[in-house]
Protein backbone atom coordinates (compact mmCIF):
# COMPACT_ATOMS: atom_id res chain seq x y z
CA UNK A 1 0.00 0.00 0.00
CA UNK A 2 1.43 3.32 -1.04
CA UNK A 3 1.42 6.49 1.05
CA UNK A 4 -1.86 8.32 0.97
CA UNK A 5 -1.84 12.10 0.72
CA UNK A 6 -5.19 13.80 1.23
CA UNK A 7 -4.78 17.56 0.79
CA UNK A 8 -7.56 19.71 2.21
CA UNK A 9 -7.68 22.15 -0.70
CA UNK A 10 -6.69 22.77 -4.30
CA UNK A 11 -3.43 24.48 -3.35
CA UNK A 12 -2.56 21.38 -1.35
CA UNK A 13 -3.18 19.16 -4.40
CA UNK A 14 -1.02 21.42 -6.57
CA UNK A 15 1.83 21.47 -4.08
CA UNK A 16 1.64 17.67 -3.65
CA UNK A 17 2.05 17.33 -7.42
CA UNK A 18 4.81 19.93 -7.45
CA UNK A 19 6.65 18.03 -4.75
CA UNK A 20 6.20 14.76 -6.67
CA UNK A 21 7.53 16.45 -9.79
CA UNK A 22 10.68 17.65 -8.02
CA UNK A 23 11.37 14.22 -6.58
CA UNK A 24 10.22 12.42 -9.77
CA UNK A 25 7.82 10.28 -7.74
CA UNK A 26 4.96 8.78 -9.76
CA UNK A 27 1.66 9.37 -8.03
CA UNK A 28 -1.71 7.72 -8.34
CA UNK A 29 -4.66 10.12 -8.50
CA UNK A 30 -7.78 8.99 -6.71
CA UNK A 31 -11.17 10.27 -5.71
CA UNK A 32 -13.01 7.77 -3.56
CA UNK A 33 -11.47 4.80 -5.38
CA UNK A 34 -14.77 3.28 -6.50
CA UNK A 35 -13.55 3.07 -10.12
CA UNK A 36 -9.97 2.02 -9.42
CA UNK A 37 -10.47 -1.30 -11.23
CA UNK A 38 -10.58 0.63 -14.50
CA UNK A 39 -7.50 0.75 -16.71
CA UNK A 40 -4.10 -0.72 -16.01
CA UNK A 41 -3.03 -0.88 -12.38
CA UNK A 42 -1.05 2.26 -11.49
CA UNK A 43 2.47 1.67 -10.20
CA UNK A 44 2.98 4.58 -7.86
CA UNK A 45 4.82 5.26 -4.66
CA UNK A 46 2.17 7.66 -3.47
CA UNK A 47 -1.53 8.23 -3.85
CA UNK A 48 -2.99 11.73 -3.91
CA UNK A 49 -6.68 11.81 -3.26
CA UNK A 50 -9.24 14.56 -3.77
CA UNK A 51 -11.59 13.08 -1.19
CA UNK A 52 -11.24 16.03 1.19
CA UNK A 53 -12.23 18.58 -1.46
CA UNK A 54 -15.96 18.40 -0.95
CA UNK A 55 -18.95 20.61 -1.40
CA UNK A 56 -21.27 22.02 -4.02
CA UNK A 57 -19.77 25.43 -4.74
CA UNK A 58 -22.37 26.83 -7.10
CA UNK A 59 -26.00 25.85 -7.61
CA UNK A 60 -28.05 28.13 -9.80
CA UNK A 61 -31.12 26.24 -11.02
CA UNK A 62 -32.35 29.29 -12.95
CA UNK A 63 -29.12 29.24 -14.95
CA UNK A 64 -29.08 25.42 -15.27
CA UNK A 65 -25.62 25.14 -13.81
CA UNK A 66 -23.93 23.38 -10.91
CA UNK A 67 -20.32 23.35 -9.69
CA UNK A 68 -18.77 21.04 -7.14
CA UNK A 69 -15.31 20.28 -5.82
CA UNK A 70 -13.79 17.04 -7.05
CA UNK A 71 -14.29 14.98 -3.91
CA UNK A 72 -18.01 15.72 -3.63
CA UNK A 73 -20.05 12.52 -3.84
CA UNK A 74 -22.05 12.32 -7.08
CA UNK A 75 -25.07 11.43 -4.94
CA UNK A 76 -24.75 14.69 -3.02
CA UNK A 77 -24.74 16.72 -6.22
CA UNK A 78 -27.69 14.77 -7.58
CA UNK A 79 -29.60 15.27 -4.32
CA UNK A 80 -28.94 19.02 -4.37
CA UNK A 81 -30.06 19.18 -7.99
CA UNK A 82 -33.07 16.97 -7.26
CA UNK A 83 -34.37 19.49 -4.74
CA UNK A 84 -34.37 22.03 -7.53
CA UNK A 85 -36.12 19.57 -9.88
CA UNK A 86 -32.99 19.09 -11.96
CA UNK A 87 -30.44 16.41 -12.72
CA UNK A 88 -27.29 15.57 -14.62
CA UNK A 89 -28.83 14.57 -17.93
CA UNK A 90 -26.13 12.06 -18.92
CA UNK A 91 -27.23 9.72 -16.12
CA UNK A 92 -23.79 9.15 -14.50
CA UNK A 93 -22.64 5.55 -14.75
CA UNK A 94 -22.00 3.96 -11.37
CA UNK A 95 -18.99 1.63 -11.45
CA UNK A 96 -19.55 0.24 -7.95
CA UNK A 97 -21.54 -2.88 -8.87
CA UNK A 98 -18.95 -3.67 -11.55
CA UNK A 99 -15.95 -3.48 -9.22
CA UNK A 100 -17.72 -4.63 -6.07
CA UNK A 101 -17.48 -1.24 -4.38
CA UNK A 102 -15.25 -0.30 -1.47
CA UNK A 103 -17.89 1.26 0.75
CA UNK A 104 -17.16 4.76 -0.55
CA UNK A 105 -19.35 7.03 -2.67
CA UNK A 106 -18.26 7.78 -6.25
CA UNK A 107 -17.08 11.37 -6.63
CA UNK A 108 -17.51 14.13 -9.17
CA UNK A 109 -13.78 14.03 -9.92
CA UNK A 110 -13.96 10.33 -10.77
CA UNK A 111 -17.00 10.91 -12.92
CA UNK A 112 -15.15 13.55 -14.93
CA UNK A 113 -11.96 11.49 -15.18
CA UNK A 114 -13.85 8.52 -16.62
CA UNK A 115 -16.51 10.41 -18.62
CA UNK A 116 -18.99 8.10 -16.87
CA UNK A 117 -22.19 8.32 -18.91
CA UNK A 118 -25.27 6.13 -18.77
CA UNK A 119 -28.14 4.99 -21.00
CA UNK A 120 -29.47 8.52 -21.56
CA UNK A 121 -26.34 9.38 -23.50
CA UNK A 122 -28.22 8.53 -26.71
CA UNK A 123 -30.32 11.65 -26.32
CA UNK A 124 -28.59 13.86 -23.76
CA UNK A 125 -24.93 13.39 -24.68
CA UNK A 126 -22.06 12.18 -22.52
CA UNK A 127 -20.67 13.58 -19.29
CA UNK A 128 -18.18 15.39 -21.50
CA UNK A 129 -20.99 17.21 -23.28
CA UNK A 130 -22.50 18.46 -20.03
CA UNK A 131 -19.16 19.45 -18.55
CA UNK A 132 -18.65 23.14 -19.23
CA UNK A 133 -15.84 24.11 -16.89
CA UNK A 134 -13.01 22.62 -14.81
CA UNK A 135 -10.23 23.65 -12.54
CA UNK A 136 -7.29 21.39 -13.08
CA UNK A 137 -4.01 20.89 -11.24
CA UNK A 138 -1.60 19.98 -14.04
CA UNK A 139 1.36 17.64 -13.92
CA UNK A 140 3.56 20.72 -13.43
CA UNK A 141 1.80 21.48 -10.18
CA UNK A 142 0.08 24.50 -11.69
CA UNK A 143 -3.62 25.23 -11.40
CA UNK A 144 -5.42 26.17 -14.60
CA UNK A 145 -9.03 26.94 -15.43
CA UNK A 146 -10.73 25.95 -18.62
CA UNK A 147 -14.27 26.73 -19.72
CA UNK A 148 -16.56 28.47 -17.29
CA UNK A 149 -20.17 28.41 -16.29
CA UNK A 150 -21.81 29.13 -19.61
CA UNK A 151 -22.15 26.87 -22.66
CA UNK A 152 -20.88 29.53 -25.04
CA UNK A 153 -17.24 29.85 -24.30
CA UNK A 154 -15.12 29.85 -27.41
CA UNK A 155 -11.89 31.48 -26.36
CA UNK A 156 -8.75 29.36 -26.35
CA UNK A 157 -8.45 25.60 -26.41
CA UNK A 158 -11.29 23.57 -24.96
CA UNK A 159 -9.17 21.73 -22.39
CA UNK A 160 -12.37 20.93 -20.45
CA UNK A 161 -13.32 18.28 -22.98
CA UNK A 162 -9.78 16.94 -23.06
CA UNK A 163 -9.67 16.55 -19.28
CA UNK A 164 -12.95 14.65 -19.26
CA UNK A 165 -12.19 10.98 -19.78
CA UNK A 166 -8.44 11.43 -19.36
CA UNK A 167 -8.37 9.13 -16.30
CA UNK A 168 -6.26 11.56 -14.32
CA UNK A 169 -3.37 11.35 -16.79
CA UNK A 170 -3.49 15.02 -17.83
CA UNK A 171 -4.06 16.60 -14.46
CA UNK A 172 -6.11 16.40 -11.31
CA UNK A 173 -9.60 17.81 -11.65
CA UNK A 174 -10.23 19.88 -8.54
CA UNK A 175 -13.58 21.43 -9.44
CA UNK A 176 -16.11 20.78 -12.19
CA UNK A 177 -19.06 22.74 -13.55
CA UNK A 178 -21.94 21.03 -15.35
CA UNK A 179 -24.89 22.08 -17.38
CA UNK A 180 -27.99 20.62 -15.73
CA UNK A 181 -31.43 19.82 -17.08
CA UNK A 182 -34.96 19.65 -15.65
CA UNK A 183 -36.27 16.29 -14.48
CA UNK A 184 -39.25 15.28 -16.66
CA UNK A 185 -42.57 14.79 -14.89
CA UNK A 186 -42.61 11.05 -15.39
CA UNK A 187 -41.27 8.15 -17.39
CA UNK A 188 -42.43 4.86 -18.84
CA UNK A 189 -41.02 2.07 -20.98
CA UNK A 190 -42.15 -0.31 -23.67
CA UNK A 191 -40.89 -3.89 -23.52
CA UNK A 192 -41.01 -6.31 -26.43
CA UNK A 193 -40.14 -9.87 -25.56
CA UNK A 194 -38.49 -12.62 -27.56
CA UNK A 195 -36.59 -10.71 -30.26
CA UNK A 196 -33.22 -11.96 -31.48
CA UNK A 197 -30.30 -9.51 -31.32
CA UNK A 198 -30.41 -8.27 -34.90
CA UNK A 199 -34.16 -7.78 -34.88
CA UNK A 200 -33.96 -6.03 -31.50
CA UNK A 201 -31.35 -3.56 -32.70
CA UNK A 202 -33.54 -2.85 -35.73
CA UNK A 203 -36.51 -2.19 -33.43
CA UNK A 204 -34.45 0.09 -31.20
CA UNK A 205 -33.10 1.98 -34.19
CA UNK A 206 -36.66 2.42 -35.49
CA UNK A 207 -37.62 3.86 -32.10
CA UNK A 208 -34.64 6.22 -32.14
CA UNK A 209 -35.59 7.33 -35.66
CA UNK A 210 -39.13 8.18 -34.56
CA UNK A 211 -40.26 11.63 -33.37
CA UNK A 212 -41.10 10.29 -29.89
CA UNK A 213 -37.72 11.01 -28.28
CA UNK A 214 -36.70 7.78 -26.53
CA UNK A 215 -34.25 8.48 -23.70
CA UNK A 216 -33.09 4.90 -23.39
CA UNK A 217 -32.92 2.02 -25.88
CA UNK A 218 -31.53 -1.30 -24.67
CA UNK A 219 -31.77 -4.99 -25.49
CA UNK A 220 -31.34 -7.61 -22.80
CA UNK A 221 -30.93 -11.06 -24.38
CA UNK A 222 -32.42 -14.15 -22.82
CA UNK A 223 -30.79 -15.30 -19.58
CA UNK A 224 -31.47 -18.71 -18.02
CA UNK A 225 -34.43 -19.42 -20.28
CA UNK A 226 -36.17 -16.12 -19.51
CA UNK A 227 -37.40 -14.10 -22.48
CA UNK A 228 -35.14 -11.59 -24.23
CA UNK A 229 -36.34 -8.06 -23.51
CA UNK A 230 -36.09 -5.09 -25.83
CA UNK A 231 -36.72 -1.90 -23.86
CA UNK A 232 -37.43 1.67 -24.93
CA UNK A 233 -37.78 4.43 -22.34
CA UNK A 234 -39.65 7.68 -22.80
CA UNK A 235 -39.62 10.61 -20.36
CA UNK A 236 -42.03 13.51 -20.53
CA UNK A 237 -45.15 15.14 -19.09
CA UNK A 238 -47.80 12.59 -18.09
CA UNK A 239 -50.24 13.45 -20.91
CA UNK A 240 -47.48 13.58 -23.54
CA UNK A 241 -46.00 10.35 -22.32
CA UNK A 242 -49.20 8.38 -22.68
CA UNK A 243 -49.65 9.60 -26.24
CA UNK A 244 -46.06 8.92 -27.21
CA UNK A 245 -46.00 5.44 -25.69
CA UNK A 246 -49.15 4.61 -27.65
CA UNK A 247 -47.76 5.92 -30.92
CA UNK A 248 -44.45 4.20 -30.41
CA UNK A 249 -46.22 0.95 -29.66
CA UNK A 250 -48.00 1.20 -33.01
CA UNK A 251 -44.73 1.99 -34.78
CA UNK A 252 -43.04 -1.05 -33.23
CA UNK A 253 -45.97 -3.39 -33.99
CA UNK A 254 -44.02 -5.15 -36.78
CA UNK A 255 -41.49 -6.27 -34.18
CA UNK A 256 -44.02 -7.64 -31.72
CA UNK A 257 -46.53 -6.47 -29.18
CA UNK A 258 -45.15 -4.28 -26.43
CA UNK A 259 -45.90 -4.35 -22.72
CA UNK A 260 -45.94 -1.05 -20.82
CA UNK A 261 -43.79 -0.42 -17.77
CA UNK A 262 -45.00 2.33 -15.45
CA UNK A 263 -42.74 4.85 -13.81
CA UNK A 264 -41.43 2.77 -10.91
CA UNK A 265 -40.72 -0.53 -12.69
CA UNK A 266 -39.25 1.46 -15.57
CA UNK A 267 -36.98 3.32 -13.19
CA UNK A 268 -35.89 0.09 -11.51
CA UNK A 269 -35.08 -1.58 -14.83
CA UNK A 270 -33.09 1.39 -16.15
CA UNK A 271 -31.29 1.59 -12.83
CA UNK A 272 -30.03 -1.93 -13.53
CA UNK A 273 -29.05 -1.11 -17.10
CA UNK A 274 -27.24 2.01 -15.90
CA UNK A 275 -25.04 -0.13 -13.65
CA UNK A 276 -24.53 -2.91 -16.23
CA UNK A 277 -26.31 -5.20 -13.76
CA UNK A 278 -27.47 -7.73 -16.39
CA UNK A 279 -23.82 -8.86 -16.66
CA UNK A 280 -22.86 -8.92 -13.05
CA UNK A 281 -24.08 -12.37 -12.06
CA UNK A 282 -20.66 -14.00 -11.90
CA UNK A 283 -17.98 -11.70 -10.39
CA UNK A 284 -15.10 -13.79 -11.77
CA UNK A 285 -16.02 -13.00 -15.37
CA UNK A 286 -14.13 -10.35 -17.30
CA UNK A 287 -16.24 -7.50 -18.66
CA UNK A 288 -15.74 -5.69 -21.97
CA UNK A 289 -17.43 -2.53 -23.13
CA UNK A 290 -17.53 -2.20 -26.89
CA UNK A 291 -18.64 0.76 -28.99
CA UNK A 292 -19.71 -0.20 -32.49
CA UNK A 293 -22.16 1.05 -35.12
CA UNK A 294 -25.61 -0.28 -34.11
CA UNK A 295 -26.07 -1.80 -37.57
CA UNK A 296 -22.97 -3.97 -37.02
CA UNK A 297 -23.56 -4.79 -33.36
CA UNK A 298 -25.45 -8.08 -33.62
CA UNK A 299 -23.13 -9.50 -36.29
CA UNK A 300 -20.16 -8.46 -34.18
CA UNK A 301 -21.43 -10.36 -31.14
CA UNK A 302 -22.23 -13.39 -33.30
CA UNK A 303 -18.67 -13.32 -34.68
CA UNK A 304 -17.29 -13.81 -31.17
CA UNK A 305 -18.99 -17.21 -30.98
CA UNK A 306 -18.72 -19.11 -27.70
CA UNK A 307 -16.43 -16.48 -26.12
CA UNK A 308 -19.49 -14.51 -25.01
CA UNK A 309 -20.76 -15.74 -21.64
CA UNK A 310 -23.32 -12.96 -21.30
CA UNK A 311 -24.03 -9.72 -23.11
CA UNK A 312 -26.49 -6.90 -23.60
CA UNK A 313 -26.89 -3.84 -25.78
CA UNK A 314 -27.41 -0.22 -24.75
CA UNK A 315 -27.58 2.94 -26.88
CA UNK A 316 -29.72 1.03 -29.43
CA UNK A 317 -26.82 -1.31 -30.13
CA UNK A 318 -24.08 1.34 -30.15
CA UNK A 319 -22.77 0.03 -26.86
CA UNK A 320 -22.28 -3.69 -26.30
CA UNK A 321 -21.51 -5.04 -22.85
CA UNK A 322 -19.83 -8.44 -22.96
CA UNK A 323 -18.88 -10.77 -20.14
CA UNK A 324 -16.39 -13.57 -20.84
CA UNK A 325 -15.16 -16.43 -18.68
CA UNK A 326 -11.85 -15.59 -16.98
CA UNK A 327 -8.75 -16.56 -18.99
CA UNK A 328 -5.14 -15.48 -19.50
CA UNK A 329 -6.07 -12.66 -21.86
CA UNK A 330 -9.76 -12.15 -21.03
CA UNK A 331 -10.54 -13.16 -24.61
CA UNK A 332 -8.55 -10.29 -26.14
CA UNK A 333 -7.03 -12.52 -28.84
CA UNK A 334 -10.50 -13.18 -30.28
CA UNK A 335 -12.20 -9.95 -29.34
CA UNK A 336 -9.68 -7.37 -30.54
CA UNK A 337 -9.59 -8.54 -34.19
CA UNK A 338 -13.40 -8.84 -34.19
CA UNK A 339 -13.71 -5.28 -32.89
CA UNK A 340 -11.33 -4.11 -35.59
CA UNK A 341 -13.34 -5.90 -38.27
CA UNK A 342 -16.52 -4.27 -36.97
CA UNK A 343 -14.70 -0.92 -36.88
CA UNK A 344 -15.50 -0.56 -33.21
CA UNK A 345 -13.70 0.35 -30.04
CA UNK A 346 -13.30 -1.87 -26.98
CA UNK A 347 -12.31 -1.34 -23.38
CA UNK A 348 -11.66 -4.17 -20.95
CA UNK A 349 -13.47 -2.79 -17.93
CA UNK A 350 -13.05 -5.62 -15.49
CA UNK A 351 -10.37 -8.32 -15.35
CA UNK A 352 -8.58 -7.92 -12.07
CA UNK A 353 -6.07 -10.73 -12.60
CA UNK A 354 -4.96 -9.96 -16.12
CA UNK A 355 -5.41 -6.21 -16.54
CA UNK A 356 -1.71 -5.62 -15.97
CA UNK A 357 -0.77 -7.76 -18.97
CA UNK A 358 -3.58 -7.17 -21.49
CA UNK A 359 -4.23 -3.99 -23.46
CA UNK A 360 -7.12 -2.63 -21.45
CA UNK A 361 -7.78 0.30 -23.77
CA UNK A 362 -8.14 0.14 -27.54
CA UNK A 363 -4.63 0.00 -29.02
CA UNK A 364 -3.63 3.43 -30.28
CA UNK A 365 -3.29 4.24 -33.94
CA UNK A 366 0.22 5.24 -35.09
CA UNK A 367 -0.47 9.02 -35.35
CA UNK A 368 -1.68 9.27 -31.78
CA UNK A 369 1.22 7.14 -30.56
CA UNK A 370 3.47 9.71 -32.24
CA UNK A 371 2.01 12.71 -30.49
CA UNK A 372 2.12 10.87 -27.18
CA UNK A 373 5.82 10.22 -27.63
CA UNK A 374 6.41 13.96 -27.94
CA UNK B 1 -7.19 35.72 -24.61
CA UNK B 2 -5.06 37.60 -22.12
CA UNK B 3 -8.16 39.01 -20.43
CA UNK B 4 -9.73 35.63 -19.87
CA UNK B 5 -6.64 33.55 -19.19
CA UNK B 6 -3.61 34.09 -17.02
CA UNK B 7 -0.06 33.36 -18.06
CA UNK B 8 -0.03 29.81 -16.65
CA UNK B 9 -3.19 28.94 -18.58
CA UNK B 10 -1.90 30.45 -21.81
CA UNK B 11 1.38 28.55 -21.59
CA UNK B 12 -0.52 25.33 -20.89
CA UNK B 13 -2.58 25.85 -24.04
CA UNK B 14 0.53 26.67 -26.06
CA UNK B 15 2.07 23.39 -24.92
CA UNK B 16 -0.99 21.63 -26.27
CA UNK B 17 -0.41 23.28 -29.64
CA UNK B 18 3.25 22.26 -29.50
CA UNK B 19 2.24 18.63 -28.95
CA UNK B 20 0.27 18.58 -32.20
CA UNK B 21 2.30 21.10 -34.18
CA UNK B 22 5.82 20.96 -32.74
CA UNK B 23 7.25 23.37 -35.33
CA UNK B 24 4.41 25.90 -35.05
CA UNK B 25 3.81 25.77 -38.80
CA UNK B 26 0.02 25.90 -38.72
CA UNK B 27 -1.49 29.38 -38.36
CA UNK B 28 1.30 30.43 -36.03
CA UNK B 29 -0.12 33.94 -35.52
CA UNK B 30 -3.61 32.81 -34.55
CA UNK B 31 -5.29 32.22 -31.21
CA UNK B 32 -2.37 33.18 -28.97
CA UNK B 33 -1.36 36.82 -28.44
CA UNK B 34 1.79 37.32 -30.49
CA UNK B 35 3.72 38.79 -27.62
CA UNK B 36 3.04 35.66 -25.59
CA UNK B 37 3.81 33.13 -28.29
CA UNK B 38 6.89 34.92 -29.67
CA UNK B 39 9.40 32.98 -27.60
CA UNK B 40 7.73 29.63 -28.23
CA UNK B 41 7.45 30.29 -31.97
CA UNK B 42 11.09 31.27 -32.17
CA UNK B 43 12.22 28.19 -30.28
CA UNK B 44 10.13 25.88 -32.52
Amino acid sequence: MSDLVAPADEAGIASAIHEAMSSKTPIAIRGAGTRSGLGRPVQAARTVTTEKLTGVTLLEPAELVVSALAGTPVAEVEAALGQAGQRLAFEPFDHRPLYGGNGAEPTIGGLVATNASGPRRVIAGAARDALIGVRLATGRGEVIRSGGRVMKNVTGYDLVKLACGSHGTLGVVTEATFKTSPIPETEGSLVIEGLDDARAVAALSAAMGSPFEPSGTAHLPSVDGGPARTVVRLENFESQLRYRLGELEKLLKPYGSAAHLDREPSRALWGEIRAAAPLLGDPSRAVWRVSVAPSRAAAFVASLGPLVAAHFYDWSGGLVWIAVEPSDDAGAAILRPAVKAARGHATLLRAEDVRASVDVFEPELPPSRGSRAR
Amino acid sequence: MSTQFNETELYQQMRVKSAFDPNWLLNPAKVFPLSFSAATRKAA
